[in-house]
């Protein structure tokens, strides 16, 4: 009879057993995916939290007056925007999420406003994450409440700024900021409006240490920008900075503790029903041994037992765990509700790693069944 | 001479007997107490016989059935079966010369509990064989409990299943340890009666019993006590 046709016949006759066993192991294989998930939602609702708050990382000319800068918000200093490709191109660095940006004042009828010219994203090779700014046609403008209160802009209306015609593509709410008198566009268009062509006065990012204050990201990120972009400096809005950090690492410490605890408390459940199991059958390896059955047999009946139930536990577990995550994850991360979908690299990762689990935990089990010694078991006197 | 390759020396002057006990000598520590329940047995059993070893509880007849088995290790002493010296194989020739040579038969008849009996007898099949299971179930009078399971059958039955499974790879030897144990006497004589067919067909046979019953069905007894070979 083949190990696989003992194996199903023993699993179906010790199904309690079996059954815990898989239960521990879907537990564990459904708790991992869901975190992972919560993880994935959580970093991609940070995101785009973080988006709607802005980007934590400045970098300005290094000329740029600090008393002006601070102000008004901005500099008027400008630097090359190839600035930005040296950045992105030298690769290896902390920053992520770049756009190159031009400000300046503007007087429109007589209103004063900000002008704000944005760049595509540009990410270090490697890095390439979602867009985190909104993406603004050629063309066209976002204007803030309070110039398209004053001007009576309405959607689709034309604004005229410097020497260029723009569309009022979106009319943004009202902030309670100075981003209420900011006009928005392309930063190519706003170049050739202000006539600064290829000239910038700040590059936003994101920083990717995702350190605390007390661990100094300022100064790892200023020594790297020292040795790429002499001619710049970089601030950290480090309140912004630090509760980005401290989210992500809160859930990397919650893995880091959760992990561990529920390796080892699924490793000591499945050893003792393992053991239980082998104990149960005492009699059966006694008789298999009588029989003609070696070691390497009698082995891959409680390993080839023990990888079946590692691959029922995962699919059990990973179906469980995906049907919470998409029934209730939107409750819990409304922004980012429709990313969350079935993870079939989390499914590939289950069904690898939890049979090699519970193969290495079948391991005690199987090492008391092949060497017990059958003579104890079969003797009658 | 036939040598196995895959199976232990033999010695030279072994290889007219089916089993061959030499000098066997068994000694187990409990606590502080030595026992020793084989003392230099030796005698020899020949192809085709029908040999019961009898003896009080503890007298090491079931020893002596497991070290012919090679499911324990004498503490010196040689033993041959089947021309294979059986206190010097490897662990893998002895599994080898178990489901090729042996039959084991318990009191306690060791079925597997999730099997019925139909893959019950598979497990003593080396290679595939189904129809050799039919006839053997046939024969033993268990084919109408084909597919039930041990829990379901009776002690009669159930030894019957045991038997079949130690007969149907056709060993050179059954080793049996108190068969009739556990039965009452109408299925002790028919568990009996199968045994001396078999060996009628050419088999070997050596059971380890307390009863009287098989006296009439073995060509030998022997008496064990106190470590030793008594009667003969």
């Amino acid at each position: 009879m083949k190990p696989i046709q003992l194996i199903f016949k023993e699993l179906r006759y010790h199904r309690g057993n079996a059954f815990w066993s898989v239960l521990a192991v879907a537990l564990t294989v459904g708790i991992f995916v869901s975190v992972s998930m919560i993880q994935t939602s959580a970093e991609r609702e940070t995101r785009r939290i973080t988006r709607n708050l802005g980007f934590n990382l400045r970098i300005i000319p290094r000329e740029a007056d600090m008393t002006r800068f601070y102000l008004a918000g901005f500099t008027e200093e400008t630097m090359p925007e190839a600035v930005l490709d040296r950045l992105v191109e030298q690769g290896n660095v902390s920053y992520n999420h770049l756009v190159a940006t031009l400000h300046q004042p503007v007087d429109l009828n007589g209103i004063s406003a900000i002008v704000t010219g944005l760049s595509e994203e540009k990410y270090p090779p490697g890095m390439k994450k979602p867009d985190m700014s909104p993406h603004i046609e050629p063309g066209t403008v976002e204007v803030g409440h309070e110039i398209a209160t004053q001007l009576n802009l309405k959607r689709d209306a034309q604004l005229t700024i410097g020497k260029k015609s723009f569309t009022v593509a979106r009319l943004m709410p009202e902030l309670g900021t100075a981003d209420d008198l900011r006009v928005v566009g392309n930063l190519d268009d706003v170049q050739a409006a202000l006539e600064l062509p290829n000239e910038i006065n700040e590059i936003k990012a994101i920083d990717c240490l995702c350190l605390t204050s007390d661990q100094n990201p300022l100064g790892i990120l200023r020594t790297e920008l020292e040795s790429i972009l002499p001619e710049a400096k970089v601030i950290l809005l480090s309140e912004m900075a630090e509760t980005r950090a401290r989210q992500r690492q809160l859930m990397a410490k919650t893995i880091r503790f959760v992990s561990p605890l529920l390796l080892v408390t699924c490793a000591a459940w499945l050893i003792a029903l393992g053991m239980i199991n082998a104990r149960q059958r005492v009699s059966e390896i006694g008789l298999l041994r009588a029989l003609g059955y070696d070691s390497g047999s009698i082995g891959v009946l409680f390993v080839g037992k023990a990888i079946l139930i590692g691959l029922a536990g995962a699919v059990l577990g990973y179906a469980v765990a995906t049907w919470l995550c998409i029934t209730y994850g939107p409750n819990l991360f409304e922004l980012t509700s429709k990313s969350i979908q079935i993870d079939w690299q989390l499914l590939r990762q289950s069904l690898t790693m939890a049979p090699l689990f519970t193969a290495i935990c079948s391991l005690i089990p199987t090492l008391f069944a092949i060497t017990r010694d059958p003579a104890r078991t079969l003797r009658q006197d | 001479m036939i040598r196995l390759e895959h199976f232990g020396k033999i010695s030279d002057n072994l290889i007219m007997s089916m089993i061959e006990f030499r000098k066997i000598r068994q000694q187990f520590a409990t606590g502080r107490k030595l026992i020793e329940p084989l003392i230099d047995i030796t005698f020899s059993i020949e192809p085709g016989e029908f040999v019961t070893i009898q003896g009080p509880s503890g007298a090491g007849k079931s020893t002596l059935l497991l070290i012919a088995g090679g499911l324990l290790q004498p503490t010196s002493g040689s033993v041959v079966v089947a021309e294979t010296e059986v206190t010097n194989c490897s662990p893998a020739q002895l599994s080898r010369f178990r489901s090729e040579k042996i039959g084991f038969v318990f009191q306690m008849f060791h079925l597997v509990p999730y099997l019925n009996v139909r893959d019950n007898i598979r497990m003593g099949q080396t290679t595939k064989d189904n129809e050799a299971v039919e006839k053997m179930m046939k024969r033993l009078g268990i084919d109408s409990r084909a597919e039930s399971f041990p829990a379901m059958l009776s002690a009669g039955e159930q030894q019957r299943t045991a038997l079949a499974r130690a007969m149907i790879h056709q060993p050179s030897v059954i080793l049996a340890d108190e068969p009739t144990g556990n039965l009452d006497p109408e299925n002790a004589a028919q568990v009996l009666g199968l045994l001396d067919e078999y060996r009628k067909e050419g088999g070997t046979v050596l059971v380890v019993s307390h009863g009287t019953d098989i006296r009439n069905y073995a060509d030998r007894v022997l008496t064990l006590k106190e470590g030793k070979i008594v009667t003969t």
